[in-house]
């Protein structure tokens, strides 16, 4: 099992062009972010082409990981949410709709429910979101694991997509204060 | 109680960013901040730090393994073996002949007299056995700027000098043409040719003036030194 600071040395051999470091960040790392696609995009065919625009992707900026002040785990699943996010977003204008189209295979993950069963021992944001309105933290959770946007969760929720963005955006510094306490 | 309502929209504003809310418009906006305003990458920071911590319950799943090739294929061709300089340089194998032993690979690790305040910086010496042409080249990778000075070997009379990057058993990528009648050159390499630097082999090649007419070199391999971390 690869440490933090092993992945951190791996990124800086990558960004001087090192392919070795490149194979061995890959292997301590392709598993996280293939789960982390495959929850997002919930089908194989395009969780394998979202990781590897996301490996792609960390060797060509591997250079600029370190001036974002992001920890190397951090940057490394941005990437992968953020490619994942940016496919299932491409296949949702494709078809028009589909939100449920794409469920074609069941989540790995555990659902919101099972989040707030296992609070206790997960991160800091788990916890403060279960401190939110369970349909707040639903929303916050829905965009950054499934990518809605507004004008989705403002359908879902049957508001005024303006509505729906005054109150994330309170979800949200409320957020923010129980995750300074 | 105005700075706590402009921290906390900044606040907002960071989270939606991360969270992908912002519209594509919002979103340029907000990296434009973001570029300038360190107390906004703080906020970016953590936000993204903390979200990405919602993936912790994500269960690690092994990736295909043929996917791993695809993406090295992708990235660095199907040559996965590193051939030695001599075989890098066998593109040039008509024009080098007997000459390709006498390629020089040589490099200066203590020539800092021209890097200044650089980096962490790739140098080359590019020479010829007789030392008829002796080119010192440094790359600094944070700038994407690869900076020459001829010290012995001017081209002759018609002809000029023409700079090329060798990767693996790649063609021969050209980095440009040594400005006529000019001891030091300054190139800009675009981003994807400097990821490949620390690998490649430099190579000066004598090509009709203005450089090869036809993208690939076409004549005589003048010198040729690998890169290397100083």
């Amino acid at each position: 099992m690869a440490e933090l600071s092993d992945i951190e040395t791996y990124l800086a051999q990558c960004a001087l062009g090192d392919r070795d470091a490149f194979s061995s960040l890959y292997s301590a790392t392709s598993a996280k972010l293939f789960g982390i696609c495959l929850r997002v995009l919930g089908n194989r065919a395009e969780a394998e082409d979202a990781l590897q625009d996301v490996f792609v992707k960390i060797w060509h900026n591997a250079d600029r990981y370190q001036v974002n002040g992001l920890s190397p785990m951090t940057w490394l699943i941005t990437i992968a949410r953020n490619l994942s996010i940016d496919k299932l977003r491409a296949r949702k204008t494709a078809r028009g709709t589909g939100l449920d189209e794409a469920e074609d295979l069941p989540s790995s993950a555990a659902g919101p429910e099972a989040l707030a069963i296992a609070a206790s021992d997960r991160g800091q944001i788990v916890a403060c979101m279960a401190e939110l309105e369970p349909d707040r933290s639903d929303a916050v959770r829905r965009a950054y694991l499934e990518g809605e946007t507004y004008q989705e969760l403002a359908a879902r929720y049957s508001v005024p997509l303006n509505t729906v963005r005054t109150w994330l955006r309170r979800s949200l510094i409320k957020l923010k204060d129980c995750l300074s306490r | 109680m105005t700075d706590d309502n402009d921290t906390n929209d900044e606040i907002a504003l960071a989270a939606e960013y991360v969270l992908g809310l912002l519209t594509p418009g919002e979103a340029v906006a907000f990296e434009d901040v973001l570029s300038i305003d360190p107390e906004m990458r703080e906020h970016y920071a953590a936000w993204a730090t903390n979200f990405a911590s919602l993936t912790d319950d994500i269960a690690p799943v092994t990736p295909p393994a043929h996917l791993q090739s695809q993406i090295t294929d992708k990235l660095f061709g199907s040559a996965e073996k590193k051939p030695s300089i001599f075989a890098r340089l066998g593109f040039l194998g008509p024009v080098l002949g007997g000459l390709a032993a006498a390629v020089l690979v040589l490099v200066i690790m203590n020539q800092t007299n021209f890097l200044k305040d650089a980096g962490p910086t790739y140098v080359a010496e590019i020479a010829a056995e007789d030392a008829s042409l002796v080119v010192q080249a440094s790359f600094d990778p944070a700038t994407g700027t690869l900076q020459m000075i001829r010290e012995a070997g001017t081209p002759l009379a018609d002809r000029s000098q023409e700079l090329w990057l060798i990767v693996g058993e790649n063609a021969p990528i050209s980095l440009g043409v040594w400005p006529q009648d000019k001891a030091e050159a300054t190139l800009a390499i675009p981003a994807e040719l400097a990821a490949q630097m620390p690998n490649g082999v430099l190579a000066i090649t004598d090509e009709p003036l203005g450089g090869s007419p036809s993208g690939n070199p076409t004549g005589a391999l003048l010198a040729a030194g690998p890169v290397t971390l100083l």
